[in-house]
């Protein structure tokens, strides 16, 4: 460890001296860290020999990249299999890309079992980090930047893996993305935990993926902080079976600054948790407070809001989900968007006391008036279920939980129209329920 | 690293001579020149201008003025050694190497719908090693064997007011198949032409070039790293010849100054085990050809676009499949909203938005240069005018439909 130590201090001080602009030191190549096979470092012909490096390195080795900034004008990308691409840490090896004219990613991986860890991805022009069809991939201790807040150019996603296997995304920042932070989509087997997660369109998405668990994260001051979707016309059909646990999830009340036709586009700031169009996840134990618009909202693929499709295999419908023990505070308290739309109030009770569940336009008895209150609940789902419905959603909260109010659950009516059937229940009761909660995900079980 | 292969001359009975360079890129401008130059042309290859006018002349005279230096092939080249570090190492080519004259066993053949690459044309070989025989199955995907090079040189006019007599080389890639997998290379040219030098992190080349009103311009061409060669040619983690398939090679072709099937060339160059067959089921058109524009529309998405939006490739979780033998309108953008485009939605909805070629996503794309916008991603840096004109008007002309 000491020698570590040593080892890190006299890099710092080659990379120091190579700033001065002398030629010898700017490339320290010959002084590689331990636990690295090769060290790339030094400003100069950055692109050319960190590029050449991730090209030529060894399957199952370490590249490392040294201290500082190094600007990029063309997308990275390795395919090396089993490749550890490693900086010096999070806050002190930046790979900036705001110059970057060739290439959308910033860093693009293929190879299977990669590993990144310990830098920073700074204004890349499309995606920080994509990793497309690969196995066994982790991200660790990154940051992903963009460095104009709440900017519509800003690029779309900050770690982006896709049609991926076993997939961790783990001790990550990721601020300012245009459309999610981290957005794991069409993949199966993810973990994503104690990332911390801000400043986005969303803040977390699962997209048409199998078994994700989101757990130990902190989303907040994003548009909507955790989105569990199922889209149409996408190859990887009927994502489901999302763990959504432990998370702090506040204040995500930033306004939506996507595009237009960008599909995150279509959600309100103020978004907790979304579940849109996903069966069987599970939304329990998080601290869901402060988001303006609503803490949990389960919605189908409501023609109105999210366009048409034309996907035979696609089922609309929000099933099968768990939403249990989650502590709620200050949640729809200044709806945005189609949630300000629906125009919901909060349940409260006849005089403020006593057993008499009342919404603000109620009649109380005696002359009583309802506490209930303007805006929306903690929890708003749009009731709506197929000609053959799934199994039911079911809400197992605790006394302080509020509810949509009991004429919205008609939301779906254009559905009833289209012959998907509804439910008009003014019962919530009857969805207070269990299900068998999801197993964590364990790495160990995974298998290719 | 592969074994040993011996490239030995590949016959071609029927045409009888060595095989000379060829190209489709900027066809329009070359077939009206006229045939006798090719006797001008010859033998003026010391000179500079001139040698460059002998090559664009080969491009059309197509064996006529191919190399006769009696040149013994590929000979004992030892793939063992493979990538060299220089293209001359390959010994590819006789004589001056930048006129891309192939030696024996150097097969040229000619896409139908070339992949737009900034003006650039291209000059596409194939080398398959002695006793050796591609299996061809169908449209795509063939079996090769081991040590199969496929070479692409990419040209570039430096005058476009007379781009058939000013033609230098930029780049040539190579792909060689390594026992199961095919590895691609690239190489830049020197500025002298006498070779290209392998680069593995690509390079940017500015180009200067007169334009077609003389005027003296610059453009900056961006050569791949090699890394790059797998976002257009791998699928499913594999990576594959994009120009080598039937549907692309169903073509005539000039060769000994006939106008003869490209199928039926390639057939006797011996490279096939079982040879290809004619008529293939669904071959792309000529996008500026005389198809109609639906027609030319979807050959030139097929070839420009659909390395990646099809399953398997980069842009295949978009779920845009941009195939020309794609029949879901929907898979093939029709009132398809996107995914993962980000602000490259330009504020559009659809892929495709039947009638309003300014409302659809794909027009908005191939018209940027924005790299988190434009489409293709890589390597292009200029949008194509032509390709745009082309998409525009399909949709154009489709009957408008809200999508709603």
């Amino acid at each position: 460890m000491v020698r570590d130590l040593r080892l890190v201090g006299y890099l710092a001080v080659l990379v120091f001296t190579g700033c001065g602009g002398d030629d010898a030191t700017s490339t320290p190549t010959q002084t590689v860290p331990e636990g690295c096979d090769y060290f790339v470092s030094g400003t100069d012909d950055i692109q050319e020999r960190l590029q050449t490096q991730l090209i030529e390195a060894e399957a199952n080795s370490t590249v490392c990249i040294g201290e500082g900034a190094f600007t990029f004008t063309t997308e990275l990308s390795s395919s090396v299999d089993g490749v550890t691409i490693r900086g010096m840490g999070a806050e002190t090896t930046i790979l900036d890309f705001t110059d970057q004219d060739v290439g959308s990613n910033g860093l693009h991986i293929t190879g299977n079992g990669v590993t990144l860890e310990d830098f920073e991805v700074r204004n890349a022009p499309g995606d920080g980090i994509r990793s497309e069809d690969v196995s066994d991939i982790t991200y660790r201790r990154l940051r992903v930047v963009w460095t104009n807040v709440a900017s519509s150019d800003n690029g779309a996603y900050g770690l982006y893996p896709v049609k991926s296997r076993n997939v961790i995304v783990e001790d990550c920042f990721v601020t300012g993305a245009s459309d999610a932070g981290i957005y794991v989509g069409q993949s199966s087997n993810i973990i994503v935990r104690r990332n911390e997660v801000t400043g986005n369109v969303a803040g977390i998405e699962i997209e048409n993926s199998v078994d994700a668990e989101v757990v130990d994260n902190n989303v907040y001051g994003n548009t909507g902080g955790v989105l569990i979707f199922n889209l149409p016309e996408l190859p990887m059909k009927d994502g489901k079976r999302a763990k959504v646990h432990n998370n702090r999830i506040y204040d995500n009340n930033l306004p939506n600054f996507a595009r237009p036709g960008a599909f995150v586009y279509n959600v309100p700031g103020g978004s907790g948790v979304i579940i849109l169009a996903s069966d069987d996840n599970e939304v329990s134990n998080n601290q869901i407070t402060g988001n303006d618009s609503a803490g949990v909202i389960l919605t189908s693929y409501l023609d109105g809001i999210f366009g048409g499709f034309d996907d035979p295999e696609f089922d609309r419908n929000t099933e099968g989900n768990f939403v249990f023990d989650n502590q709620y505070a200050d949640n729809g308290s200044n709806p945005q968007g189609i949630i300000s739309a629906l125009g919901l109030s909060r349940k409260g009770k006849c005089g403020g006391e006593g057993d008499r569940i009342c919404y603000i336009d109620d009649d109380c008895d005696g002359g009583l008036s309802c506490d209930g209150a303007e805006g929306a609940p903690d929890i708003i789902w749009d009731g709506c279920q197929g000609d053959t419905p799934g199994p039911d959603n079911c809400f197992n909260e605790g006394e302080s939980v509020t509810f949509s109010t009991p004429p919205d659950f008609s939301f779906c009516s254009d559905a009833e129209a289209r012959g998907d059937g509804n439910v008009e229940t003014s019962d919530i009761a009857q969805y207070d329920c269990t299900r068998d909660v999801l197993p964590n995900q364990d790495p160990n079980l995974w298998t290719e | 690293m592969i074994a040993p292969v011996m490239y030995f001359p590949t016959r071609i009975p029927i045409f009888g001579q060595s095989n000379s360079a060829e190209q489709a890129d900027v066809g329009s401008v070359i077939k009206t020149k006229d045939p006798e130059t090719c006797n001008v042309a010859h033998g003026t290859h010391h000179y500079r201008g001139l040698r460059l006018s002998l090559w664009a002349t080969l491009l059309l005279c197509l064996g006529a003025c191919g190399s006769s230096d009696g040149d013994d092939g590929l000979g004992f080249r030892q793939s063992s050694q493979f990538p060299f570090q220089t293209l001359s190492e390959f010994d590819f080519f006789a004589g001056d190497i930048a006129e891309l004259a192939p030696r024996d066993g150097v097969v040229p053949y000619q896409v139908t719908s070339p992949l737009w690459a900034d003006h650039a044309g291209k000059a596409r070989f194939i080398v398959v090693p002695q006793g050796e025989f591609i299996e061809p199955m169908g449209d795509e995907d063939w079996m090769y064997p081991s040590g199969t090079i496929i070479i692409k040189n990419f040209f570039y006019s430096r005058d476009r007011s007379r781009p058939e007599d000013s033609i230098e080389p930029i780049e040539t890639r190579l792909m060689i198949k390594e026992n199961d997998d095919w590895v691609g290379h690239t190489y830049v040219w020197n500025a002298s032409l006498t070779d290209a030098v392998r680069k593995v992190a690509g390079a940017r080349v500015e180009l200067d070039f007169l334009d077609e009103d003389g005027t003296p311009k610059s453009q900056q061409y961006v050569v791949p790293n090699t890394n790059q060669c797998k976002d257009c040619h791998e699928r499913h983690e594999e990576s594959r010849p994009l120009g080598l398939v039937a549907r692309q090679l169903d073509r005539m072709v000039i060769r000994n100054q006939q106008n003869v099937s490209q199928i039926d060339y390639l057939n006797a160059a011996g490279i096939f085990k079982t040879p290809l067959q004619r008529g293939f089921d669904g071959h792309l058109v000529d996008p500026f050809g005389a198809a109609s524009v639906a027609e030319r529309a979807r050959s030139y998405l097929d070839s420009n676009c659909a390395h990646c939006h099809r399953d398997g490739g980069n842009g295949g979780p978009s779920g845009l499949v941009l195939l020309a033998s794609e029949t879901n309108p929907t898979a093939f953008g029709i009132c398809k909203g996107p995914v993962a485009a980000g602000k490259a939605t330009g504020g559009f909805y659809h892929d495709i938005l039947p009638g309003e070629p300014d409302k659809s996503i794909m027009v908005h794309r191939m018209k940027s240069a924005d790299p988190e916008v434009k489409m293709p991603e890589i390597p292009n840096r200029l949008p194509h005018d032509a390709g745009v004109a082309l998409i525009s008007e399909w949709i154009r002309g489709m009957s408008p439909q809200s999508c709603d």
